[in-house]
């Protein structure tokens, strides 16, 4: 019998290859959330975060040649196929998201294998200017934004990281979960 | 051209390694140094290199034309020479047949045969126009982080490539799980999640 050494334990020691599963979970709780209390997922120390998910979403179980995957789209599809999805284990590996910080809304394609942002649809009021040094200002403004986007999604995560690994993950969150799923 | 204008698709970077005491001059010498130049007469089938965001014909960078506020905004550009494969396929044949006639073989070596193809690639590269691509880079310095406007694998190891032969700086892909970055306590749990397979 092989026994491993306390380095070979070492959390340093985990590829985040291994942890990758996290991006697909946390997409498909964020689906949930945004359900949930109409969109609306609080954020420890900040307001509230509106998201809502749009026209489409991809599911998929595996990975590579593994791999089943299912697309939800259409300007007035409810995504009760991709809740069928779900039922039979498949996670959100990408979608059309809505999000709302204060009066700001932006709408961005979500991937979460690599938390790739694609066709990211600024704020109203980022659009191009003429004059040179309200232009500069506007580049800064957009910018800025978009690493608000990131960095909101960023704690999203961390959010869901902190519960995914309690106690009131299985014996609160998951109930709620395939309550919602079986609707 | 997502960063300033229109929709913006892009994935972040954290970037990891000590900015020089002199960041402001080494950052002005280096985005120079590796700005683009254009791809030399011949068989060479790429080229790459910066150039200004807002005018990605510039590559002077005058006036620190790369500084906007505390963000550092320029391109990658990529020239690439783009071979259709059917056309060196029957660019090929044509070559092996002459050869065939000229020598009065029956048949050509595998060797031969890849010669000849090479040989072709290398004559119609020195010909073909090359196609120039554009990525945009916005980079907080002092923050450590970095947006890089592409989703392509190929194209993305191609700018963190360059990104560290300019600046000396690793980058490393924003994955907020990854161990890294985390607690030790955290990853602990995290593996042990995925050792059971998901809970969910």
């Amino acid at each position: 019998m092989i026994s491993s050494t306390p380095e070979e334990n070492s959390p340093r020691n985990t590829d985040h290859r291994d942890l990758a599963f996290l991006g697909r979970e946390f997409l498909t709780w964020l689906w949930f959330k945004s359900e949930e209390r109409n969109g609306a997922i609080a954020l420890p120390n900040s307001g509230d975060v509106h998201i809502l998910f749009l026209r489409r979403i991809v599911l998929e179980s595996g990975r590579g040649e593994y791999s089943e995957t299912v697309v939800c789209s259409g300007l007035h599809a409810d995504l009760s196929e991709g809740r069928e999805a779900l039922r039979t284990g498949k996670k959100v590996k990408e979608a059309r998201i809505r999000m709302g910080i204060g009066n700001d809304e932006w709408e961005f394609t979500f991937k979460a294998d690599g938390f790739h942002f694609q066709s990211m649809k600024m704020p109203s009021g980022f659009e191009s200017v003429d004059d040179e040094v309200e232009q500069e200002s506007n580049i800064l403004d957009r910018v800025g934004s978009m690493d608000l986007v990131v960095t909101t999604m960023e704690r999203l995560f961390l959010s869901f990281v902190e519960l995914r690994r309690s106690d009131a993950w299985l014996s609160l969150e998951v109930p709620r979960i395939k309550k919602w799923i079986a609707r | 051209m997502g960063f300033l204008q229109g929709t913006a698709t892009f994935r972040r970077y954290r970037v990891v390694g000590e900015l020089p005491s002199d960041f402001s001059t080494f950052l002005d010498r280096q985005i120079k140094l590796h700005a683009f130049r254009g791809l030399p007469a011949g068989p060479e089938d790429k080229s790459l290199g910066w150039t200004r965001i807002d005018n990605v014909l510039d590559t002077d960078f005058e006036y620190a034309g790369y500084l906007y506020g505390e963000y550092i905004l320029f391109s990658l550009r990529i020239d690439r020479k783009i071979l259709p494969p059917s056309l060196v396929r029957v660019k090929t044949m044509e070559a092996e047949q002459h050869c065939l006639r000229e020598k009065g073989l029956k048949r050509l070596f595998r060797e031969q045969r890849l010669e000849i193809k090479e040989t072709i690639r290398g004559n119609l590269l020195q010909t073909a126009q090359p196609v120039p691509s554009f990525y945009e880079v916005c980079w907080n310095a002092y923050g450590g982080w970095l947006l890089f406007g592409s989703l392509s694998e190929k194209v993305a190891e191609e700018f963190e490539d360059l990104f560290k032969r300019t600046f000396s700086l690793k980058l490393l892909p924003f994955l907020p799980w990854d161990p890294v970055f985390l607690d030790d306590a955290v990853v602990r749990s995290l593996a042990a999640l995925r050792q059971e397979g998901g809970r969910a």
